[in-house]
Formats: C-alpha cells, structure tokens, sequence
C-alpha cells in the first residue's frame, strides 16, 4: 500500500476505471446522538448473524455498523462522543492486497467488494484493516425456524468460514439500477439508501455518488469541517465524516479515547 | 421535510389507485426478468417482487408510522413512513425489531390452559370453540356482581375506545398500567399548559434548549421524533447552530449530546428550575401567574443562584451563564422529565421546569412550546387514560382483604413484573379465581392466568393511534394487517385472534347494552366507520368523492391527517401548588446512595416484550455498550472506596429488597448515585429474555407522590456491598481493538460553530 502521506503522486482519488459513479457517505458527528437505529436495521437489512451472548464473551460479535463510543475529561467535565464506523470503502484498501484468493477487490462504482464464495477465511483482510470493519463467521448459524421467516432474500446467510463486513447495501443498489432500466433511466440521486441511512432518526448519515458534483454528499463531503480517519495512513476512504461542534472545546484540547477503568478498549 | 412537503406528497401519491393498498412508489414493474446479487450475478438468483403496505408500529411507544416490505408473504424489512407526520421516514431500533416480536419463536400460538392447575408452567393447546364459551358463560355470571377487572397498558386510538366502551357497558372495572408513572409531567403539563396532554417541545427550530432530566432522545414521547428535531436543530439547513444545556443525576446518552451537562442532586431539580428564573427575571417581578409557585411577588430571592448552589450542585457561575444564555437566546425551549418527574416533589420539580417557558413567552410559537393538535374524531381519544400507584394499591389491597373479583381479563400489561415488589402483585392476583391473559407472548402477569387467548401482533392485526406528539397537524394513524396472521397458516392450528375482535364479537353476545355500544363486528369494521366520517370532511392528507377509494388510500397512507387550526388550551394556573423538598425511602445514613432507574433506549422499560428481541438484546447500550444483561454503573471513585473492582458483582439493597448485578465503572455519574439499566430480569417471556440481569423495578420502595398518586419512583434509596463474586459483563465494547494514530484523533472536534 502506497503512504499518501510519504508524498505520491499517484492519484487515488478515483478507482480503477470509473464508470462516473462513486459510492460515498458522510458522517456528521455533530448530529448523531449514539442511538442505535442504524444498527439495528442493518442487522435486519443483512441477514447479519444474532449475537448471542456467548458469542459476546468470545468477542466475535458481528456489527457491519457500530457506534464508537470515546470518554472524554473528568466527572464532572466528562463527556461522552459516539462516532458510527464501518466499512470505509478505501480507494486504497489494506485489505485487498492481502488477500490471496480475491475474495475481496474494489470494483468500479467505488465499492470495496467481499465475494462470499470465493473466501477460504485466512483472516488476513480483517487483520490488516485499521478500521475493524471486518468480522469473521466463527459459527455455523443455528437459527430459529421463526427467525428464518423475516431474512431479506436478496442477501445471502453466510456460512462459518466466511468473512463479512458492509457493502453499502449492494442489494438496494442493484435493485434501484434495474427499477431505473425499465424506464431506460440512469441511477438518480437519492434513489439509493442504504438500511443505515434511511433508518437514521438525525441524518447524520448521507449517502451518495462522490463523483457526481451536484449530490448532497459530495457537497457535504466538501464542508469545512470534513475529515477522515486515520487519513494519514493513505487509505483514501470513500466515508467522510463531519467534525463534531463543542464550542467549549479548544482545538489542541485532546479528544483522546480514554475509557471506563481498566476495559481494555477504547472503541465500542 | 416541512409541510408545503408533506401536503405535496398529499398531492401525488397514491390516489386514484383504487384497488392497491400497497404502499406507492415502492413496487416494481415486471417487465425485465433480471437476476441480481449482492456482489456479482449468481446465476440462481431471480429478483422477487415485493410490496410495501404501511402501517403504525405499536411497539415503539410512540405510534409510529412504518412502511413494511413483505416479500413471499413474510415481513422482511420495517422502514419509517415518509408520510407520516409524526416521524417522517424515519425509525428507532425498536421499530426495526418488530420483525423479531412477530417472528418471535416463543410467540403463543394457539389458545391454550394450564395443565392441571394454574402456575404448573406446562399448557395445553384449545380450539377456540371449546374455550369461547366457558369464557363468555364466566364473564355473564361475573357481570352480574360486578366482579370484572380489566388490565391494560395505556392505549389510546380505537382501542381505547373500544376498551372505554366494553369495561363502561360490561360493568367492568378498568384499571391501565403504567411502570415508570409520568403523571407528575401530564399535571404539570396541565397546570402550566393548560393540557394533559405533554406539548411537542420544538427542538427543530429553536436555538436553545434547556433540558432539567428530561431525556428526549431516549425514552420520551417519541424518541424518533424527538431526534430528527435534535439533527435539525444542530445542522438543519438555513439555521444556525442550537445550544442545548442539561442537568440530571448522571450523564445520560441524552446529556452526553448536550453542549454542556452538570450534575444535579437528585429531587433538587425544580430549585434548579426556580433558581434560574430568579436569574432570568434579573431583579423584574415574578409574574402573576408564576406567583404561587415561588410563594408571592418578591420572594424568589432565596433561590438566588448562590444560595441554591450547596442544595443542587450544581455552582452559581454556571446556573447565572445557563440562564443568562437561555434569556439571551432568540428562542428558547425549557423541557423537563425522566427521573426528577419521578421524586415525591415530581410535580413541583415539572411545574418550575415548564414554568420557564412562561418567562420565555414562547407557548404556541415557533422554537417554544407546541400546543398538540386534537385528535380528529371526537369520539377517538388521543389520551390514554392511566390508573396511578394509589389506585394500583388500593386495588390489590381491597383482594388482600377479601373483596375479590371473579374475572380478570389482562391485555398488554405487566403489573407482576413491573409492580414493586413489596406489593406482591402476583400472589395477590393470583387469589382471583379466572384470570385470562391475551398476551400472545407469556410473561410473568400471562403465566397466572387459566385461560389465555392470544392476541394477533401487530403487524397481523387492524388499529389505529393518534400521535403522543403533533402539532401541525390532526392525525390519526391507521394500523392495517400485513400479513397474514403467522400462527393460523398451519394445517389444523387454532392459531391467534384480534383482541378487539374478541371484545367486539362477546360484546355482540352479551346482551343488548354492549351491543349498542359496540355496534361493530370486527375492529375493521370500526375503522371503517372512523374513516367514512372523515371522507365526509372533504379535507386532509386523503380526499375523493368515493368511499372505497378514499379508505384504500388511507390505507395507502399510512393514515389521514389535515393540517391544525390553532390549538387552545386553558390559562397557566398554577394555584396551590408550592416548592418541596423531595422525601426518600429512607435515611441517608443506612442507604446513602440514590437509585435511579434509567430506561433503556433498546428495551424501554420492560414493561413490554421487546427483550425476546435478540436483536435489541445484543445492541450495545450507547454509554456502557452493555448487552443481554443488568449492570450497576457507578463512579470510579465509589467503587474504590468500597473495594470494589469492574465485573465485581455488588448487592444494591433498598428497602424494599435486593439484586445482584455486575459494576460497571462509569465515569458519568457522581458519587452518591447509582443508575441501573431496566429492561432485564424476566422470569417469563421466552427463550431470549427469561432468566437475564435483574428488574430494577422490583427493588422500588413504595413511596407515593402525594399530589398525583403516582409511585415516586426515584425516591428509593439503596446501599451497596460487594458480594466477592465476579462475572464477565458482556458488552461490545472491546471487541475490536483499539487503533489510535499517535498524532492524528479518530474523533476530531471543532469549537467553530458555523
């Protein structure tokens, strides 16, 4: 992987031949209040495996969203931040390189792609992501008979062995291309959103093509207050999130990611 | 969306469709047979059609309007209604998962009594036809000497209606339950507001918020609502930047999005209240109508900010800037709520709380206080009546003392589980000799009854609701079936039936009283009558000269609502009521520390059957990211005076009992506080949610509200001990590893406001 910071010229900005579309989300942290809405429906979206408690305690969890949640300051001058992370959909994504049966690529609107049935499960996409947005399937699924009722039947049940993680609702991007054909129209902003987005009570979540100058996201995406995470690894992802406003906040104050005692993990 | 919005969607959508209940724009045409996948084009998959219908989602608590996609007649997918005016396309978890309370695997499927006697725990299954007329045989002898008793949760729409009719014409005594009582902010709402019923707060276009415990974005009217008004009021478009001050006993999910949060001892909160009035008047008289809260003209006085500094905690600097910014403010909208409604001094904490907004001047206009809008058929409440503590007490002591009923019929409601437990609901219930549940899941109420008969879920069944919060427009939701009631698909199954149906098909054959009172066969069949009265209006959302295609486009809707003309409501009177201190279960001494009970966001209160939900049981909790358990969050600097490490299992004992739960170090809370999650600790209620963390609720000493009767519910008082015992508090926090760039911060701040 190429270190944008190290002063590349290569331009990462655009994928491998581009059809004109970029899928891109931005997060406004100013208005996400940690609610969990869109975890929730990302779970029923995608056929994500229940989280039973065991599975908890192993710490094999799967969230393709979850909400980070920081401590920041002292009692009383404590506050908490919530930031919802997922996958990052990189221009320049540490996961595929290692991957050595091409299970996962990026493919030309933008999108890091995980084809189930190619991966054998090394793990070494979920090792080599920065962001933990890749979880593994330990388990074989035992679902209920009446939980099978519900499972959307446009996204496959993943097996034990497989790696998973966010596709941007694929599924509802296909769907709204095919809508769009038989009126022989072009994808129109706004005609795809994935679970998390529409779900989301606040709008932090804003979902659309990057390249296409006129879409919401990609003037939010040019807000004053846009950054990335760990930019400064090259990733060049597709999500850009929106700094959270605290008027009492100084700029150099730390925004560290301190946490409950003695947790061992700052990250929720 | 704004109104000109929504009324142009009025304009477009649906009507004219005649025979389409389906929800418009989200069908597909048929024309291409096209294959699809997630990530290429597998060469089995054939695209399916789907179809939307809408309806209102009862598991929520706020009555939202949903759009579900059924697909090979399963509900698959449960998104916002974008239409409806209350939540506008948007949703919360708990909407989500009414997928999992339909599909629940622990549902009750047939009509079914306890093998041999009550309590064994084993059942057996019934036809419905063996069971109805024992059932109808019991209720006419039962009527005869009035010994009828009807519990239910709160409800509003036709089904309360339709309650208020059957328990009136039957003879019946109606009792509703309600676990975390908000009667001190309905009278409050009553006294300052002229109105039961709580205004919409109108946090969408205000500049400043004020919040004194009130948790608005997590358990409040309508936390969907409420949140898309907190997105707009931080970066909505053509707006500047809200501010938003909180107080409460411990940082909630709601304060942690606050601009700034303090401390406040708890049941000091309506000092807190008085004391910025006194630094909002600055040195002007009192207004009449605030006078006998603060006891005369002058008298405000004592609640200047240094001198409430030692009583509330919170310091005199911060109560003068907080206030000096809320008068300073263009608008500005002062809310109160969660545990400072529930002290014994509940309703003079909400009647000061809300009294700012007086000095505001800001009822009735935009960024203040929204008076909601009536229902908009007379005869179909949008209020739910509520049975308060007292009346519960009296209740189950009149059986303790031998005036039993005969029959008690039980929908909905959970008074077992959610009752104090020193009141021993359910030994006392269980002295009456017929208990009939229609709870379609069996929780801890359900498993005394010997006869249950179990209610359709919601997304199978017909209703209707009237928004908790609405002030543009007069609404009523329509609930339609869905699909197909799940349990009556298999060969030879009795499976479930409508509880309105039920009510509505004894109240035909109970004589000619309930008949007329409830003059229709199915609850349908009332809907339809509703909606033929509002076509004659020839207004609203919905409009057509047919009567068929004006109720499938209700239908279509989601529901009809027409702009509100301007609401009234009586003047502020706020005679005889006086500033109080908050009384506690006990000394200080014994218990020092307060405990309060905080609804989760996920779970609510409990009281319901969303914890067989596994998808909100293993959604991290947003502060501790907690799962599928009871946790005790407490200060850091408790737990190491008292020894006690994280995952140490500590004994929180009132009064009135005892639990066990693991600690949780919280760096949110004071010292002499100690927050415990509700939602737990079921006995009942199925594989996912019996036999899990502890119900807080139990623990609640019975501590009455005088004015209001209502149970003051964070009026216990609690020690804690260490139990030497550990355990592993599941949580997903953890669970990915931490990644910090040395030099550059995941979670990045700006002190820019524009």
């Amino acid at each position: 992987m190429k270190q944008a910071a190290e002063g590349t010229e290569q331009d990462t900005s655009k994928p491998v031949a581009s059809i004109g579309r970029r899928w891109g989300m931005v997060v406004d942290l100013d208005r996400c209040t940690g609610c969990q809405a869109c975890v929730v429906a990302c779970h029923a979206e995608n056929n994500i495996a229940l989280n039973l408690e065991d599975v908890v305690l192993q710490q094999r969890a799967i969230n393709w969203i979850r909400i980070e949640r920081y401590w920041e300051g002292e009692y009383p001058n404590v506050k908490a931040r919530f930031l919802p992370m997922f996958c990052q959909h990189c221009n320049n994504a540490p996961c595929e390189p290692v991957c050595p049966v091409y299970a996962t690529y990026h493919n030309q609107e933008g999108l890091n792609v995980q084809v189930y049935n190619r991966c054998i499960g090394t793990r070494y996409c979920a090792n080599n992501c920065p962001y933990h947005a890749r979880f593994f399937n330990f388990w074989e699924r035992d679902l209920d008979d009446t939980h099978r009722e519900y499972l959307n039947p446009e996204v496959t049940v993943r097996t034990k062995g497989i790696m998973e993680k966010c596709t941007f609702c694929v599924q509802r991007i296909r769907r709204s291309e095919w809508e769009r054909r038989q009126a022989d129209e072009e994808l129109q902003e706004g005609d795809v959103q994935p679970a998390c987005v529409q779900a989301c009570p606040t709008d932090t979540l804003v979902f659309g093509n990057l390249e296409d100058e006129n879409s919401r996201v990609a003037q939010l995406a040019e807000n004053k207050r846009h950054y990335r995470v760990m930019e400064n690894l090259g990733t060049d992802t597709n999500v850009i999130y929106l700094k959270k406003v605290d008027p009492h906040a100084s700029e150099t104050a730390p925004a560290h990611a301190g946490t409950a005692a003695d947790s061992g993990g700052n990250s929720a | 969306m704004r109104r000109r919005d929504v009324l142009k969607l009025a304009g477009t959508s649906g009507l004219g469709m005649g025979a389409a209940v389906a929800f418009a724009g989200c069908g597909t045409p048929e024309r291409e047979f096209h294959l699809q996948s997630p990530v290429e084009i597998p060469e089995d998959t054939v695209t399916g059609l789907d179809t939307w219908y809408a309806t209102i989602c009862q598991d929520s608590g706020d009555g939202c309007g949903v759009i579900v996609r059924v697909k090979s007649g399963r509900a698959r997918k449960i998104e916002g209604n974008p239409d409806y005016p209350l939540n506008r396309g948007k949703s919360s978890a708990r909407a989500q998962a009414a997928l999992q309370t339909l599909y629940n695997p622990d549902r009750i499927p047939n009509p079914m009594v306890p093998r041999r006697n009550r309590g064994s725990g084993r059942y057996r299954f019934m036809r419905w036809d063996d069971v109805l007329p024992e059932f109808q045989d019991k209720l006419g002898a039962a009527r005869e000497s009035s010994g009828i008793v009807m519990i239910t949760e709160p409800v509003n729409g036709h089904l309360g209606m339709i309650l208020e009719r059957f328990t009136q014409s039957i003879g019946a005594r109606w009792l509703t339950f309600e676990p975390l009582e908000q009667a001190a902010v309905r009278q409050a709402s009553a006294r300052v507001f002229g109105t039961t019923r709580v205004p919409q707060f109108d946090i969408a276009n205000t500049d400043y918020v004020l919040s004194i415990g009130s948790n608005f974005l997590e358990s409040s009217d309508s936390l969907v609502h409420y949140g898309q008004a907190y997105g707009n009021f931080r970066q909505g478009e053509g707006r500047s930047r809200g501010t938003f001050a909180h107080f409460d006993t411990h940082l909630t999910m709601t304060a942690a999005n606050a601009d700034e949060w303090h401390p406040v001892t708890p049941g000091t909160e309506g000092t807190l209240a008085l004391s910025i009035a006194h630094a909002v008047l600055d040195g002007r008289p009192v207004p009449a109508a605030l006078q006998p809260l603060t006891g005369g003209e002058g008298t405000l006085e004592a609640y200047a900010a240094e001198n409430v500094a030692d009583v509330t905690g919170v310091p005199a600097e911060v109560i003068q800037r907080v206030a000096h910014d809320f008068a300073a403010a263009p608008t500005a909208v002062a809310i109160g709520g969660g545990s400072a409604a529930g002290h014994t001094n509940g309703l003079f904490n909400m009647s000061a709380i809300f009294a700012l907004n007086l000095l505001m001047n800001n009822v009735g206009r935009t960024g203040g206080v929204l008076l909601n809008a009536p229902s908009p058929l007379p005869d179909i409440p949008a209020e739910a009546p509520v049975t308060s503590f007292e009346e519960w007490q009296t209740f189950l002591g009149e059986i303790e003392s031998g005036q039993v009923p005969q029959v008690l019929l039980i929908h909905g409601a959970n008074p077992v589980f959610g009752l104090p437990g020193v009141l021993n609901a359910g030994s006392t219930l269980d002295a009456i000799p017929y208990i009939v549940s229609f709870s379609n899941v069996l929780d801890e109420t359900t498993a005394l009854a010997d006869l249950i008969l179990p209610d359709h879920h919601y997304l199978e069944s017909w209703g209707t609701s009237v928004p908790p919060l609405g002030a543009e427009y007069s609404t009523l939701g329509v609930q339609q079936p869905v699909v197909r009631p799940y349990h009556q698909e298999f060969e030879g199954a009795a499976g479930t039936r409508a509880f309105a149906d039920v009510l509505l098909s004894l109240a035909q054959s109970l004589g000619e009283s309930l008949a007329e009172a409830l003059p229709w066969t199915t609850m349908r069949d009332a809907i339809r009558a509703s909606v033929d009265e509002l076509q004659a209006r020839g207004d609203g959302s919905v409009t057509s000269d047919d009567p068929e295609v004006f109720w499938l486009s209700v239908l279509q809707r989601g529901g009809w609502w027409v702009p509100a003309e301007s609401v009234t409501a009586d003047a502020p009177d706020l005679t005889g009521l006086t500033a109080a201190e908050a009384d506690f279960s006990s000394d200080a001494g014994e218990f020092p520390y307060h405990l309060i009970v905080t609804p989760s966001v996920l779970l609510g209160d409990g009281s319901g059957s969303l914890a067989a939900s596994p998808w909100l049981q293993s959604t991290a909790d947003p502060m501790t990211t907690g799962v599928w358990t009871t946790w005790v969050a407490l200060s850091p600097q408790t737990m190491a005076a008292l020894g006690i490490q994280e995952n140490d299992i500590v004994r929180i004992t009132s009064v009135a009992g005892s639990l066990l739960a693991p600690a949780y170090p919280y760096p949110g809370i004071g010292e002499g506080v100690v927050s415990v999650p509700l939602g737990q600790g079921h006995q009942e209620l199925g594989r996912y949610a019996e036999n899990r963390g502890e119900n807080a609720l139990r623990i609640l000493a019975p501590v009455v509200q005088e004015e209001t009767g209502a149970l003051a519910w964070s009026a216990t008082r609690v020690r804690i001990a260490p139990t030497g015992r550990r355990t592993r508090l599941p949580r997903i926090e953890g669970i990915t590893a931490p990644v910090q760039m040395p030099d550059e911060k995941t979670f990045q701040i700006t002190n820019e406001t524009q």
